[in-house]
């Protein structure tokens, strides 16, 4: 006999982590006809646990309820990805009628890509960033190949051994160490085109158009295959709702969400990568299957990258004697960007002292040392931050990587 | 809306875009479509107010007043300036001035739940726990699903120490309707401490903090809640879980014993307990500060 809500209430105020409860208590709240209520409590459970089938089942129904069928879909079809689905019948009756007469306009065959199929059309105008360019981060390349270009490029092998290829892939880390240069060398890799979302067409998306902006955007990517969508600061798009004050901010999180679902099932060809400086700011149910499942921790460039910036960066500028490698080991932690900062203020003493005594030189070993002694890497905040979340906030297995960074470079 | 310039946004939709990068907590960014908003609309005051109210996030509490000024000087019933004002003088503890402004507001919006919430936190913060419940249940019976209103409720319930938690109704209120809000999982940390339930107190707090890594007054919250369950404390769980009371009531046991072995244990055996009691002294005034540090 299943207990009063009154009394699941109060059990659950003693033991608010208790999931099996919690269920229990959605499920009543769904009985009684209090479909919105029920929602709030399973989307708690998800939010908990990623990989909870029944909890996203239960919001399935719960939407379905409310007459959001296609979100009620939606969300049913992205719950079959996640162990321990338990099918239920009026969503899959629904499902089934739900499902297109005739099959998606564009496919790309398993195992490889057919040049026919797909209207591959490069992107004209803008340089093309690959791997090769990108100098050092030999780890992150390779776990960038592995996760994300060789299941989008063969998806047959991966399918063969079971191994779950698809859904989005979130690149996070601190601010200016290129998470959008591998974005863009990922799209060279797969040989894709590469459409960018930036914080810009996210602004325009929030002047009351968003679900038309956003949807138009999908059906855009699915028609340019191969192609990858790269959502900038996705943080800005998919702000966690918990932390929103305005519903405003909500709905496009719905939408996007949505969205992201619908798309699942048609996603052959499209993948779709997000970045973000701040992943705890981006709302959980954004890491559920077949969303953004997979994170990619993308780091300060090493030594050897930060050597090979200071080279790029010297190029064409008048300089002698020059350690790059030197430079490279005196910057720990510094981003790309803060390198560009410790060149330019070595440019600066350089015409400093030619203003002063009117006598030219080039930029010299000790100007880029007394630069670099100079200035703070803004990359420490961000990893302070990092620190609080892994060291005391008990954070999930998406942040194994900077945990890993973390002990290795004895910040934690 | 009148625009200078028809080719740019209106100033609707940079406003708009501004009050979403603030709810984000985009501040810089806010900011800098406010300055462009501000080229065109020197002296909108709600362009001031979103400019203002960045500067209060952000603890520039001159710059806001500056500004605030700015905003009642040109529309002095501007709502969004005048909460601020009344926020900024509960930031600079001027309560006063800070009930002043708000029993103004009430005046001419007596319907705002909002305003019952605001001033009912301030009466809370001053100790006039009688007045700010009075207040919240004439904010809960305008909204009664209110967060904040309930969040105070909530709270002074708590703080005025009144029976168990599970007959809080507004917590279970919370709970129930907002279980992922910051404001409830702040008060459910008050309420599972004071139950001295820190294990879940500190699961709860971890939450916050994987919410808002960045914020040092959770991060303090999650170090002394660990601190709290750190097994190398539980001896002096008494002083923990009852404060000076425990603390009082240890010390004359504690003395009492040693009393006791000096007068029927042999000299030896006495010294023992009296060592050991020492050194449960001097462990439960040092080792909770080393702790500290290390944690």
């Amino acid at each position: 006999m299943s207990r009063l809500r009154e009394d699941l209430e109060r059990e659950l105020l003693s033991n608010p982590f208790n999931a099996e409860l919690r269920t229990e208590y959605a499920q009543v709240l769904l009985d009684d006809g209090d479909p919105e209520a029920a929602l709030v409590q399973f989307e708690l459970l998800n939010s908990q646990s990623s990989a909870n089938a029944a909890a996203q089942v239960g919001a399935a129904l719960a939407l379905l309820r409310m007459g959001r069928d296609s979100e009620a879909l939606q969300r049913y079809a992205s719950a079959r990805n996640t162990p321990g689905f338990v099918s239920d019948p009026t969503l899959e009756a629904r499902l089934e009628k739900a499902k297109p007469a005739s099959p998606a306009r564009f496919t790309v065959v398993q195992g490889g890509r057919s040049e026919k199929v797909v209207n591959f059309a490069p992107p004209q105008g803008r340089e093309r960033i690959g791997f090769a360019d990108i100098a050092g981060l030999e780890d992150l390349k390779r776990t960038v190949r592995l996760q994300i270009i060789e299941p989008f490029l063969k998806p047959g092998i991966f399918a063969k051994f079971k191994k779950q290829a698809g859904g989005g892939v979130l690149l996070y880390g601190p601010p200016g160490c290129g998470k959008t240069m591998i974005a863009r060398a990922v799209a060279t890799e797969c040989q894709a085109e590469f459409m960018s979302i930036g914080i810009a067409d996210v602004l325009s998306m929030w002047i009351g158009e968003s679900e038309r902006n956003l949807a138009s955007l999908f059906d855009k990517a699915r028609h340019s295959k191969p192609c990858v969508l790269f959502f900038d600061e996705i943080d800005a798009l998919a702000y966690s709702r918990s932390k929103a004050q305005s519903e405003h901010t909500r709905q496009v999180v719905n939408e996007f969400l949505a969205q992201l679902d619908g798309f699942g099932a048609d996603n052959q060809g499209v993948l779709i990568l997000a970045a973000t400086n701040m992943p705890w700011d981006v709302d959980s149910a954004m890491k559920r299957p077949g969303r953004f499942s997979r994170s990619v921790f993308v780091p300060p460039p090493d030594a050897e990258a930060r050597s090979r910036i200071v080279e790029l960066k010297l190029a064409g500028v008048p300089h002698e004697n020059i350690d790059s490698r030197a430079i490279g080991a005196a910057t720990a932690h510094f981003s790309g960007a803060d390198i560009e900062g410790v060149v330019e203020l070595a440019k600066d003493y350089v015409l400093e002292e030619y203003v002063s005594n009117s006598s030219e030189r080039p930029i010299r070993q000790e100007d880029l040392v007394r630069a670099a002694k100079g200035m703070q890497p803004t990359t420490l905040d961000w990893l302070r931050t990092a620190r609080n979340l892994v060291k005391y906030a008990g954070a999930d297995a998406s942040y194994n990587d900077v945990e890993k960074y973390l002990k290795t470079h004895k910040l934690v | 809306m009148s625009t200078p310039d028809d080719s740019g946004p209106t100033l609707g939709a940079l406003l708009q875009q501004a009050h979403a990068l603030i709810d984000r907590r985009r501040f810089p960014q806010a900011r800098q479509l406010l300055a462009t908003a501000a080229q065109s609309y020197p002296d909108n005051p709600q362009v001031l107010y979103l400019a203002a109210f960045i500067d209060y996030s952000e603890g520039k509490l001159d710059d806001a007043e500056k500004t605030v000024s700015s905003v009642l000087l040109q529309d002095p019933e501007h709502y969004g300036g005048r909460t601020l004002r009344a926020e900024l003088h509960e930031a600079r503890k001027q309560f006063a001035q800070a009930e002043t402004v708000w029993i103004e507001l009430l005046r001419d919006h007596p319907e705002d739940a909002d305003l019952y919430a605001s001033y009912g936190e301030l009466m809370m913060q001053t100790l006039h726990l009688d007045k700010a419940q009075r207040l919240m249940q004439e904010g809960l019976r305008l909204e009664p699903n209110h967060p904040k209103c309930l969040y105070i409720a909530a709270l002074i319930h708590i703080i005025q120490g009144r029976s168990s938690d599970s007959e809080n109704e507004h917590l279970q209120r919370l709970v129930t309707e907002y279980p992922e809000r910051i404001q409830t999982l702040l008060t459910l940390v008050v309420a599972l401490s004071q139950r001295g339930d820190n294990r879940s107190a500190l699961r709860v707090a971890q939450q916050l903090l994987a919410m808002r890594p960045d914020s040092p007054h959770y991060l303090t919250l999650v170090k002394e809640l660990k601190l709290q369950t750190h097994w190398s404390l539980l001896p002096l769980y008494p002083m923990q879980r009852w404060g000076w009371g425990g603390a009082g009531v240890i010390t004359v046991l504690g003395i009492g014993i040693v009393h006791a072995a000096r007068s029927s244990l042999t000299t030896d055996l006495a010294s023992v307990i009296a060592y050991i009691w020492l050194a449960y002294v001097v462990y439960s005034w040092t080792w909770p500060g080393i702790l500290r540090r290390l944690i």
